[in-house]
């Protein structure tokens, strides 16, 4: 009970102090000098580097959403029709199909990048929080991602289907890796010339020319036995990575002075 | 917008922001300064020294949910500075049982004359903490921070500085 009318008693007292106090006027501030301290504040914020904390993963969900939904809908198309093709077709359509198809993946992604240039983004790409070659790879994950995803279900889809996983690389991954580090080969080589048309047109050539392929493969089967074997695979697997490692790195070297 | 949210966004690399908080927080920071050094241009000069402090620092913060008791912090570490700079000897601990009659500090504050006269009464960290807790509403567990003393010595100092304000207040005129 006393402890109870202690601290009403307290609540009152400083409930009059407050009352008390807010008599008081508030100190002046001079509006001029206030305006002419937050300039100043702010020039010298404009020196500082604070060292972005958010994390790749969070960086990289960022840069997706910015990318055109139409790209979106055309990877989403690409699975669709693959998987159609897995399923409806017989065999060597199979593996025509996919031959034929896995060169226009890349220019789905390929194109979205080269958006940048065509459009002169790049100029306001490169003022922003990252640099260019930090957004140009993070669009290269992005795409480089949902293709090693599609490439997994078309594998996983080809297995069901009764084609072996050794055919699949050889018709289907091996020649979409080829054919991405072609396209960055052009884009590093002829930079802003190399235009979504040009693109296409190298994506259209490259599907002529792996048809090919298929055609000569046809005539003379015994190469895809000799190519499906354990080390000639691995052999052929780890060429095509590392041309597609080197194309990436040297285009993101580039995309440094993309901008000169 | 919260402290905190634009805490975060700044961390996350939108150092734009901090031109929201330090406008957010120029006032107050200014008034504490003008009532701890009771020196307009000194007020001034420990304002922009607080939040270049800030900007040099912001790095190395880590969001607790506390920003407005570590810059305030930062502001009494500022003017205390100024103090030493300048000479003069803020009112520390070995103060707090002496009651100032006529502090020339609060002689250059333009509060009203009432208020002046009750803030006699009190010693420099007693007022101190009677306006952090009434005038920016801090709970005592951030004045504790702010002063860098114990909770229990700033429980103490509030208490004593109101009991000194209510019997200056009942002499005065009539508050009861």
């Amino acid at each position: 009970m006393d402890k109870k009318r202690i601290i009403g008693s307290e609540r009152k007292q400083e409930a009059e102090i407050r009352a008390f106090l807010k008599k008081s006027e508030q100190p002046y501030i001079d509006e001029e000098r206030k305006r002419r301290m937050l300039e100043l504040l702010r020039i010298e914020r404009k020196k500082l580097h604070v060292r972005s904390r958010k994390s790749y993963a969070k960086r990289v969900l960022e840069q997706a959403g910015y990318l055109s939904p139409l790209a979106w809908i055309l990877q989403g198309a690409a699975v669709l029709f693959l998987g159609w093709l897995i399923h409806v077709e017989e065999r060597n359509s199979i593996l025509a199909g996919l031959l034929t198809c896995a060169p226009m993946l890349g220019v789905i992604g390929f194109a979205e990048i080269l958006r940048s240039y065509q459009q002169n983004v790049w100029e306001l790409e490169q003022a922003c929080r990252y640099n260019l070659r930090q957004l140009m790879g993070m669009r290269l994950l992005i795409f480089g991602a949902v293709d090693s995803l599609l490439a997994c279900c078309v594998i996983i889809s080809g297995f069901q289907a009764g084609i072996r996983a050794e055919e699949l690389l050889v018709f289907f991954l091996i020649p979409q890796m080829l054919s991405d580090s072609v396209y960055l080969y052009l884009m590093t080589r002829l930079r802003q010339r190399f235009q979504v048309t040009a693109l296409i047109a190298s994506g259209v050539m490259l599907t002529m020319f792996w048809a090919q392929i298929f055609a000569a493969v046809l005539q003379t089967p015994q190469i895809v036995e000799q190519l499906t074997r354990p080390l000639a695979l691995l052999a052929v697997l780890l060429v095509s990575m590392g041309l597609l490692a080197l194309s990436c790195t040297r285009f993101l070297q580039e995309t440094e002075t993309a901008a000169c | 917008m919260k402290d905190s949210e634009l805490i975060s966004r700044i961390k996350e690399g939108e150092t734009e922001l901090l031109d929201v908080l330090i406008a957010g927080h120029y006032d107050g920071i200014c008034r504490f300064c003008y009532y701890k050094t009771g020196d307009r241009e000194a007020a001034y000069d420990c304002t922009q020294e607080t939040f270049l402090h800030l900007l040099r620092h912001i790095d190395t913060y880590v969001e607790q949910k506390k920003f407005k008791a570590y810059l305030y912090r930062i502001a009494g570490n500022v003017c205390t500075d100024w103090f030493r700079k300048n000479g003069l000897q803020s009112a520390g601990e070995e103060l707090l049982e002496t009651i100032p009659r006529e502090d020339p500090e609060l002689r250059r504050l333009e509060l009203s004359d009432g208020i002046l006269r009750a803030f006699q009464v009190l010693s420099q960290p007693q007022r101190d903490v009677i306006i952090l807790h009434f005038f920016y509403d801090f709970k005592l567990r951030e004045i504790a921070q702010i002063a860098n003393i114990p909770m229990s010595t700033a429980k103490s100092r509030l208490k004593q500085g109101m009991d000194k304000l209510k019997a200056y207040m009942k002499r005065e005129d009539g508050y009861s």
